[in-house]
């Protein structure tokens, strides 16, 4: 392998662990260079690629950044220069993957670092703070990055760091040797024509049911996890390359959830993307009517509202009817804006596996209240079609496959 | 060496096609598999080698029941339940080489929840739709890698085949190498922090001269948590908890405040000698400014960068003496607390923000009061990160350690 592995590391405090890093690399027959991205001090060794390397690289002057004594002045000076310096190895076909060592700055700088570089690169982030709450989602993004928890603190090289640097290495070497031999292929080249859908653990067997029906179609579908970051991901994705014949918006429920501050906020430009792009979609309320806000967060009123506990760490709250109304009136906003062809498909006998027709979390006025709306404030060419089944049918399946053919020939 | 194998663990009856794809790029690459499947809703779309029947039993259910009764949440804790008792069985075996799971938010928990009940070094890699959350309540205080899948693993596509291939590269490339945390010298535990003090750095050097090897906790909350677990895994002789203020800041939720009741605890428990310091009990430390409860308005103040640090008062610091009292009573190892009246952070020594000797002293007299008679108090004329204090603690340490020998 004459690729590279670069090692992204703040030499004043841990080139100790870089170095051994680097060691455990080697020994497994890669080539691995350190690049230092640190802010103070002097590296505590040699680095391949340099500091000043990299504050050059930022377009900065190197005796005007000398003088900047804020740490924090200094990290975007550092990030911008690794960046370029990443970006002109990975054009010229040297880098095989990338692996950062670090703290908390340590492991923000890297993963920004790494954030440059397309999916399909390995990119490893071994931290200290990969567990703290709120950080991961940070360091990761929508990126493949792969964050491991160092547990101990990354202050010197004892056992049990030694041990954890060596699995680190392992595993950025595995994954650099399985990258090779399973490259990221041109998308726009595909043989099979992909389509990008939203899925939902509650919504999964429509999911299932739409992902075999357009296999046998030809089709190939890339499912994105409706989480918050997965769906983010996808309309980045949609955004950056052109790779999607169509949309199939399943669970759009990161939209309801932003509005209303719940954890599976998907952004405020959540379902416009393909729109921008003249993409075909299908969209249908997978879920939409649940809403899944941090317990410690619960309004005394939320007591009187159905809930579903779906396992240890998530609950799922029905929204209000008020509710419904806003999410309605946003999404009709948003799709009113799309430049390709729209289809809003709602089954009527529940709209996730948690409420389907005879449960005690089937609330239809609920469910109509959302529909009524959508059909006052959409566009009068984007069609909302009702099919009498619950969303977990075949039926629905079948009718949502029906829909994306039509927008496809549209 | 190759007895051992990897184990994959996820719900057959929705990824069985990835974990089929998985087992064969391990395999590949020469090492055996163990398929464990924990779905309760169909049935495997590939044959696993511990069945969801299996698994359902150790959990002390009927998976014929379960799948009748429909209870989505009780069926998670049952196969929860049921394969960590079955990972358990083939660890104990010496079978297992390391532990892949593959899953969305469910499979996330039940795939976490096997590799948090296995020891530190096994390695454990977990690819997982929800890996850009808050992972907090998956990893928690150990050793596991998340694969961030981007797209969801539904069926092998270009996408998913690549994200597959690199976890089934990861969890090979770590299981080859060194699994046994072996320690040549006497491990000895120190905790550190951001603001806090040095005393970590310069115990290092004195530690390793007198034949021990550091390990450092970053106290922040999590790391006191990873601290206490391995202190009962068995791993250190000795303990330097240089750095408390994760008992500053449990009082108000503050930054390092999640940390549970068992800080200080464990060391006592199993009387492993243990010398405890204040350092950073002078101020609770918050996210932002927006975060500072009104209570705490008007206090001293340090802005660290957007986090900021608040002063402690002599209440709050006489609920933490009461605290720390009451988890070092009937200790069964011998128990020292050192306290630098110079100071207890880089922002509490002379001229620094939140410098404030009369409520540091208060506190000296209200613990004085309260730490029963096993435990002994000492008090040191410096700042805690003045090389002196360093050598007192590990001196201090070094005498307890030796004594028991």
């Amino acid at each position: 392998m004459d690729k590279l592995i670069i090692i992204l590391v703040m030499a004043e405090e841990k080139w100790q662990e870089a170095d051994f890093l680097c060691q455990e690399i080697e020994s497994r027959g890669y080539k691995a260079v350190i690049l230092d991205m640190g802010l103070l001090g002097k590296p505590s060794g040699p680095c391949k690629i340099t500091r000043e390397e990299i504050i050059s690289l930022s377009g900065r002057d190197i005796k005007e950044v000398a003088l900047i004594t804020d740490r924090g002045k200094r990290m975007p000076v550092m990030v911008d220069g690794a960046i370029q310096k990443v970006k002109q190895l990975y054009s010229g076909g040297k880098i095989g993957g990338i692996i950062s060592v670090g703290g908390t700055t340590g492991t923000q700088m890297g993963t920004s670092i790494m954030k440059s570089l397309p999916f399909g690169v390995p990119k490893f982030a071994v931290s200290s703070t990969a567990s703290l709450p709120a950080f991961a989602a940070r360091y990761i993004g929508t990126a493949d990055i792969t964050l491991m928890h160092s547990v101990v603190e990354i202050a010197g090289l004892n056992s049990l760091m030694k041990n954890v640097l060596s699995r680190a290495a392992g595993a950025i070497c595995g994954m650099v040797e399985a990258s090779a031999k399973v490259p990221v292929p041109l998308l726009g080249e595909s043989k099979k024509l992909l389509i990008a859908m939203t899925h939902f653990g509650p919504c999964e067997e429509c999911a299932v049911n739409i992902r075999n029906l357009l296999e046998k179609e030809g089709y190939e579908v890339i499912g994105f996890s409706a989480a918050g970051i997965g769906d983010r991901a996808m309309d980045g994705i949609i955004e950056k390359q052109d790779i999607f014949k169509a949309v199939i918006d399943l669970c759009p429920g990161g939209i309801g959830e932003e509005l209303l501050g719940f954890t599976r906020a998907a952004g405020p430009t959540r379902l416009e993307a393909a729109g921008k792009k003249g993409i075909p979609q299908v969209i249908a309320p997978g879920a939409v009517n649940w809403g899944s806000p941090l317990k410690r967060d619960y309004k005394p009123e939320y007591s009187l509202r159905k809930r579903f506990d779906y396992d240890a760490l998530r609950s799922f709250l029905k929204l209000s009817k008020e509710e419904m109304i806003t999410v309605a009136d946003t999404m009709a906003a948003k799709l009113n804006k799309a430049k390709g062809p729209v289809k809003f498909l709602i089954p009527l006998g529940g709209w996730s596996s948690l409420d389907k027709r005879g449960t005690d979390y089937y609330e239809p006025e609920l469910d109509r209240a959302f529909v009524d709306e959508l059909k006052k404030k959409l566009r009068p060419d984007i069609e909302v079609k009702e099919v009498d089944a619950d969303l977990e049918t075949p039926e629905f399946a079948q009718a949502v496959v029906e829909a994306l053919r039509e927008v496809v020939t549209a | 060496m190759t007895l051992k194998k990897i184990l994959l663990v996820g719900t057959l009856d929705s990824k069985g096609r990835e974990v089929a794809y998985l087992r064969q790029r391990v395999e590949e690459r020469g090492w055996g598999v163990i398929t464990l499947d924990v779905g309760t809703l169909g049935d495997p779309m590939c044959p696993p080698d511990i069945p969801q029947e299996e698994v359902a039993t150790a959990g002390g259910g009927d998976l014929s029941q379960m799948k009748s009764k429909g209870d989505r949440s009780y069926s998670v804790g049952i196969m929860t339940q049921g394969a960590i008792k079955k990972v358990a069985e083939l660890y104990s075996r010496g079978e297992l080489a390391g532990v892949l799971a593959i899953g969305g938010g469910t499979g996330t928990a039940i795939g976490t929840a096997v590799m948090r009940s296995l020891p530190l070094g096994i390695p454990k890699v977990m690819v997982s739709t929800v890996a850009s959350r808050d992972v907090s309540p998956y990893v928690g205080t150990r050793d596991i890698t998340m694969i961030h899948a981007v797209v969801d693993l539904v069926g092998l596509n270009p996408i998913t085949r690549v994200t597959l291939d690199n976890a089934a590269g990861a969890i090979v490339g770590m299981a080859a190498g060194a699994t046994v945390v072996t320690a040549s010298r006497p491990l000895i535990a120190a905790t550190s922090f951001g603001i806090s003090p040095i005393s970590a750095e310069l115990a290092r050097p004195l530690l390793e001269k007198k034949g021990y090897e550091m390990v450092t906790f970053h106290a922040n909350g999590m790391g006191g948590r990873a601290l206490e677990e391995l202190i009962d895994q068995g791993l250190f002789a000795g303990v330097l908890d240089f750095v408390t203020h994760e008992l500053a800041d449990q009082l108000y939720q503050g930054y390092c405040g999640d940390i549970g009741n068992d800080r200080l605890v464990t060391a006592a428990r199993k009387g492993v000698p243990i010398i405890i310091a204040p350092g950073g009990l002078d101020c609770i430390v918050f996210n932002s400014i927006d975060d500072v409860p009104d209570k705490l308005k008007g206090r001293k103040l340090h802005h660290h960068d957007i986090r900021v640090a608040v002063r402690t008062s002599e209440e709050e610091l006489e609920q933490i003496a009461m605290t720390m009292a009451q988890r070092l009573a009937n200790s069964r190892g011998p128990v020292g607390v050192l306290i630098p009246l110079g100071g207890w952070s880089e922002v509490d020594k002379a001229g620094a923000d939140l410098f404030d000797p009369t409520v540091g002293q208060f506190f000296v007299d209200t613990l004085k009061k309260l730490l029963t008679r096993e435990v002994s108090l000492r008090e040191v004329e410096c700042h805690i990160s003045d090389p002196k204090f360093a050598h007192l603690a590990v001196e201090w340490l070094d005498e307890m350690i030796c004594s028991r020998r």
